[in-house]
C-alpha cells in the first residue's frame, strides 16, 4: 500500500512539474457489434486506443487494437466471410519522435509521401482496407530547403516471412513564387523467384504567382535485376502537370497524365479525373495510361455556383478507354440550400478473352443527385436523394446490355447534442423485379455526452463505402446489423 | 500486474484532467509557406478546422466560419486539409474559387491530425493564446453555429451584449 502511495505521489509530483511542456492527446473508439451474419461469431467487441505524447521535443506514438474478429471491408457482399488469419489483436501503430528546430528524427510506423505520391507513398487505405505503411527509419529538414529520407520495411504479399524494403531521399528549394525538387527511391521486393530490384529518379516544378498555379512532376523507373532469369527488366516513366487560373468568380484548370511501365505497391499515383476513377476495373493503374482533365466553377451571384470537370483517358495502343464527367450547380440561400450533382463514369476497351483473342468490354454509370437543406420547426434539416443507373455489356449473352438501379435517399435532422440520419437504398434491374431485389435501410444517431465524447448507434444494413451523415464523413466497410460506437478523446 | 494496472489507471486520470494543449506544428500553407503554431498564437486565439474535399458538411462549415473570421479580427481561422498529396490541387481550387478569410494549411500525412486523433473531417478545435484547447468539436450541423459563436466570445472575452453592439452601424448625427 505504501509503494503504491509512493508511485502515485511521484506520478503526481513529476506531471505537475512537467505541466508546462508536456503534451498528452489520446482517443478510445469502443464498438459493440451485432452482426447479422451467418456464422457462429455474431457479436464482438472492438477497441482501438490512440495515444500520443510529447515532451521537450521528444515523441511517441501509439494505436493499440483490439479487433475479434476483423472482418474484410473489401467485399462487396453484405455476408462477408470471417477469416481467421484476419484475427486481429495488437500494435497497429508505434513510434518515436525527436524534434530540434529544423530537424525531425522518427522511427516506427511511417506515414510519408513524396510530391503528389506518384513515386513514393508510405499509408493505410482505409477505403480499401489496405495497408502500405512501412516501418523503419526516417530523417526529415524543414527550413531553407526541405530535405525527407527514408529507409523502411512493409512485409512481402509474396512471403510473410519476407520484408519489401523501401529507400530514398526527397529534396526540395521552395523560392518565393517556386519550388524545385529532385529524389530517387529505390524498392527491393521478394518475388516467388528471388527478388526484383528497382530504382527511381525523379523531379518537381510548381509555380505559384497571384492567380495563376501551375506543378508538374516526371519520373522514370528501372527494373533491373529480375527475381528469374526468364523476366527481362523493365524501363517505366511518369509525367503529370497541371495548372489552373482564377478570373475573379471563375476558376478554370487542366491537368495531364501520361503512365509507362510506373506500377508498383508504394505509390498513390494521381488519376486526373474527378471521381479519381481509374482506366479500367481490370487493369493496375500507371501500367499505361494517359489522359486530360479540365474544370471549371464559377460563382454567378452570392447564392448561385456552377461546376463542371470533364477527363478522358486511354492507353498507348487505344484499346481502352474512358471519360469522367461532374458538373453540379448549388443554391445557397438564408431559408434554403439544395444542389443538383451529375456524375458520369463510361468504360470501353478489349481484354485479352480466349486463347489469342480479345474480349469487348462497356459499362457506364450515371448518377443524378438531389440535395435540399432547410428548417423544420427551426431544426435543420438534409435531404439527399442519387439515382445511379449502370448500363453494362455482357460478354456471355452476345454483348446484350444489361441494366440494373441503385436509388439511394437519405435524411439528416440535427436537434442540438443530438443528430439523426435515416437513409435507404437498393439494387434493382426493372419495376418487375422489385420485391425480389436486395435493400438497404439504416438509422443512425450520434449524441454528444461529454465535451470530449460521442455516443454513435447504427442499426440497419449498409453497402459500404465513403458516408457522409450526421454532419461527419468516413469509409466504412458494408455491414448489416447493430452497431453501437463510443469515442472519447483527451 | 496490480501495480501496472493502477499506475495505467493513475496516467489516465491524469490525462483526463490534463490541459488539453495543442501540438506545436509546422505546416505548409497555400504558397508552400510554412506556418507555426507559435506565429498564428501571437495574434491571438485560433479556430483550427480540419477538412477534406470530399467531405460536404466540412464544405458547409465554411461560410460561417468565414463569417466569424470576417466578424472576430482578433481570431485567426486556420482550414488544415487532410486530403492525400494527389487531391491536394483539388482543395487548393476550393479555396482559391470561395475566396475565404482562412488561413489554409496542408497536411497530407496527416501528421497533426494523427497526434489530435483526427480521422473524420470535420473536426473543429478552439485554441486559447496560451495554446490550450478550450473547445473541440466532431462533425457540422448548422446547430452549431450559435456555440461557435459563443465560443469565440469566451475566447476573446467578448460579452454577448458587446458583439450585438459592434453589428449595429453608429447613427449618423
Amino acid at each position: 500500500m505504501r509503494q503504491i502511495l509512493v508511485i502515485w505521489l511521484l506520478l503526481c509530483a513529476g506531471l505537475l512539474m512537467a505541466q508546462t511542456t508536456l503534451q498528452v492527446n489520446g482517443l478510445n473508439e469502443a464498438q459493440l457489434v451485432y452482426r447479422d451474419v451467418p456464422d457462429s461469431l455474431r457479436m464482438y467487441f472492438k477497441d482501438s486506443f490512440s495515444f500520443n505524447l510529447a515532451y521537450k521535443g521528444f515523441g511517441f506514438g501509439m494505436k493499440f487494437i483490439t479487433e475479434l474478429p476483423k472482418y474484410r471491408s473489401s467485399q462487396s457482399d453484405l455476408l462477408d466471410e470471417l477469416e481467421a488469419k484476419e484475427l486481429k489483436v495488437g500494435f497497429d501503430e508505434l513510434y518515436v519522435s525527436y524534434e530540434n528546430g529544423p530537424w525531425m528524427v522518427k522511427s516506427g510506423t511511417l506515414y510519408e509521401t513524396f510530391g503528389s505520391g506518384m513515386v513514393f507513398r508510405s499509408y493505410e487505405d482505409k477505403e480499401f482496407d489496405q495497408d502500405h505503411r512501412i516501418k523503419g527509419f526516417q530523417l526529415k529538414y524543414d527550413d531553407l530547403f526541405r530535405l525527407k529520407a527514408i529507409y523502411g520495411g512493409i512485409s512481402s504479399p509474396n512471403d510473410a516471412n519476407a520484408l519489401d524494403l523501401s529507400y530514398g531521399v526527397d529534396l526540395e528549394y521552395p523560392g518565393s513564387f517556386y519550388k524545385v525538387a529532385a529524389g530517387a527511391v529505390g524498392f527491393r521486393n521478394k518475388t516467388a523467384f528471388g527478388y526484383d530490384q528497382s530504382e527511381v529518379y525523379f523531379a518537381r516544378l510548381g509555380f505559384n504567382y497571384e492567380s495563376f498555379s501551375l506543378w508538374s512532376e516526371a519520373a522514370m523507373r528501372e527494373l533491373y535485376h529480375r527475381g528469374s532469369a526468364a523476366l527481362k527488366p523493365v524501363s517505366g516513366k511518369a509525367f503529370i502537370a497541371g495548372a489552373d487560373y482564377s478570373l475573379g468568380p471563375v476558376l478554370m484548370g487542366a491537368a495531364f497524365k501520361d503512365y509507362d511501365q510506373f506500377q508498383y505497391r508504394q505509390q498513390d499515383v494521381f488519376l486526373a479525373n474527378y471521381h479519381g476513377e481509374t482506366l479500367a476495373d481490370s487493369q493496375a493503374s500507371a501500367l499505361d495510361e494517359q489522359g486530360v482533365q479540365g474544370w471549371i466553377g464559377w460563382d454567378i451571384s452570392d447564392n448561385w455556383s456552377v461546376e463542371a470537370n470533364y477527363a478522358e483517358a486511354w492507353t498507348s495502343d487505344d484499346l481502352r478507354k474512358m471519360n469522367d464527367l461532374f458538373a453540379a450547380v448549388e443554391y445557397s440561400g438564408d431559408a434554403l440550400n439544395a444542389g443538383f450533382e451529375w456524375s458520369h463514369v463510361e468504360k470501353t476497351g478489349s481484354e485479352p478473352g480466349g486463347v489469342g483473342k480479345l474480349s469487348h468490354y462497356w459499362q457506364k454509370e450515371v448518377t443524378p443527385a438531389l440535395h435540399l437543406g432547410f428548417d423544420v420547426c427551426s431544426k435543420p434539416l438534409s435531404l439527399k436523394t442519387e439515382f445511379k443507373l449502370v448500363d453494362k455489356e455482357n460478354i456471355n449473352t452476345n454483348y446484350e446490355t444489361v441494366s440494373h438501379y441503385e436509388p439511394r435517399i437519405q435524411a439528416d435532422l440535427a436537434l442540438g447534442k443530438v443528430s439523426l440520419s435515416v437513409a435507404s437504398g437498393s439494387n434493382w434491374k426493372d419495376f418487375g423485379s422489385l420485391m425480389d431485389s436486395r435493400y438497404w435501410a439504416n438509422a443512425e444517431a450520434k449524441i454528444g455526452l461529454f465535451d470530449h465524447s460521442d455516443l454513435i448507434v447504427f442499426a440497419g444494413s449498409e453497402a459500404g463505402g465513403k458516408v457522409c451523415r450526421n454532419g461527419m464523413c468516413r469509409f466504412v466497410a458494408p455491414f448489416s446489423g447493430l452497431r453501437v460506437e463510443l469515442s472519447t478523446r483527451f | 500486474m496490480k501495480r501496472i494496472l493502477i499506475i495505467l489507471g493513475i496516467m489516465l486520470v491524469a490525462a483526463f484532467v490534463w490541459a488539453d494543449q495543442m501540438p506545436d506544428f509546422r505546416l505548409p500553407d497555400m504558397n508552400d509557406k510554412n506556418v507555426s503554431l507559435e506565429s498564428l498564437l501571437e495574434k491571438g486565439p485560433v479556430l483550427i478546422d480540419f477538412w477534406a474535399d470530399y467531405c460536404k458538411p466540412c464544405k458547409e462549415a465554411m461560410p460561417h466560419l468565414n463569417t466569424l473570421a470576417e466578424k472576430y479580427e482578433d481570431l485567426t481561422v486556420v482550414l488544415i486539409s487532410i486530403d492525400k498529396a494527389k487531391d491536394q490541387q483539388r482543395a487548393k481550387s476550393y479555396l482559391k474559387k470561395n475566396n475565404f478569410k482562412f488561413v489554409t494549411l496542408f497536411d497530407v500525412d496527416q501528421t497533426l491530425a494523427k497526434k489530435l486523433n483526427v480521422s473524420i473531417p470535420p473536426h473543429t478545435f478552439f485554441v486559447n493564446t496560451e495554446g490550450e484547447i478550450v473547445y473541440s468539436h466532431k462533425g457540422f450541423d448548422p446547430t452549431l453555429v450559435e456555440v461557435y459563436e459563443e465560443q469565440v466570445q469566451l475566447l476573446l472575452d467578448i460579452k454577448a451584449e458587446d458583439s450585438l453592439e459592434a453589428e449595429i452601424p453608429e447613427e449618423v448625427e
